[in-house]
């Protein structure tokens, strides 16, 4: 994402945008973009370590000291 | 900075693009989610369709409530016209339409405000790119550092040679990457948590962001969406406390099913 918006604020440099502030709003069209494009990427295309894995395992409960 | 465009003749508010892009997102997030919860789809229709109603209805009602002394002319005239929509209203608004659509449904719960969570942040992310593209006053402060600029010809313009901090790029850089996070972390914290988390996230994001906002001070030199994050970011900090007191904010683990066995065959 943050790769996507470097990206294209340095395009819009390069192809003359008027100063930095409106390349960064170019940066910031790509950032939206890629963002939506990754959320709702379908579920087969996602690698597997991202999203549906399940929880991790809980640590172990703590055991009470009882007194002697 | 382009306020409208004209499509075939017809002029169209760039901001109002984003606006219904941003339903548009959330609604298709909101739609993945459904579908990974087993609830139909189509919901998620309706669920955009009563948050645009309550939005609308809580943005401007907050506007006029807010900006009722400079208001001239008739009530209705007010309520229909022209711009004036305020994020934390439409919020509001919004909420309370899904609230009775929820309970309508059934679906009242938990996991119905974990949807909005990451949903709610998607859509202010994109919603602020129509600010920025509109130049609709929600930038910043004065400013010289190296990016920032003017809205010389947006709707509500800055004077000439003034720059300003775009404050709408910081925004939706911010609230996007909490979409991203709030997204990932979905199927790892029991219910509630996930909108409890975004209430704080946003809450921090807007309370900073208005320190270089131009937003006029209300109370002990903060500003009114200031003391409204601060009300957001108590509510998710308490919100998180409780559930953790409650057995811990984290999901328990997956386990394989047990066999249950009838409590007469155990006796013999």
């Amino acid at each position: 994402l943050v790769g996507t918006f470097l990206a294209a604020t340095a395009i819009a440099l390069l192809a003359g945008a008027k100063n930095l502030g409106t390349a960064l709003t170019f940066g910031q069209i790509a950032f939206a973009a890629a963002l939506v494009a990754v959320l709702l990427r379908p579920p087969w295309r996602r690698p597997a370590s991202v999203g549906r894995e399940g929880p991790p395992a809980p640590p172990p409960p703590k055991r009470r000291r009882t007194r002697p | 900075v382009l306020a409208h465009i004209d499509i075939f003749g017809v002029s169209i508010q760039t901001f109002g693009i984003f606006f219904a892009l941003n339903f548009v997102a959330w609604g298709a997030l909101a739609a993945r989610r459904l579908t990974e919860l087993g609830k139909p789809t189509d919901w998620a229709f309706e669920m955009v369709l009563a948050a645009v109603i309550g939005g609308l209805i809580g943005a401007r009602a907050y506007y006029l409530i807010q900006n009722h002394g400079e208001l001239h002319g008739s009530l209705i005239g007010n309520v229909f016209g022209g711009s004036g929509l305020i994020w934390y209203g439409g919020l509001a608004g919004g909420t309370i339409a899904m609230l009775i659509w929820a309970r309508w449904r059934g679906f009242l719960g938990l996991a119905l405000v974990d949807i909005a969570g990451p949903a709610l942040a998607l859509g202010y992310a994109i919603g602020r790119i129509g600010c920025q593209v509109a130049g609709d006053g929600d930038y910043g402060k004065p400013s010289h550092l190296p990016w920032a600029m003017g809205y010389a010809h947006g709707t509500d313009p800055t004077p000439p040679g003034v720059t300003v901090h775009p404050t709408p790029i910081y925004e939706t850089l911010s609230m996007g990457l909490v979409a991203w996070l709030l997204w990932r972390w979905r199927d790892r914290f029991r219910p509630g948590v996930l909108f409890a988390l975004y209430l704080v996230f946003a809450g921090v994001e807007r309370f900073l962001v208005e320190f270089v906002r131009r937003n006029n001070h209300v109370v002990g030199g903060l500003t009114a969406a200031q003391l409204e994050s601060l009300a957001l970011l108590i509510i998710g900090v308490a919100a998180l406390v409780l559930v953790q007191r409650r057995g811990g904010l984290r999901r328990p683990a997956r386990t394989e099913p047990v066999e249950v066995r009838p409590r007469a065959a155990v006796a013999r």
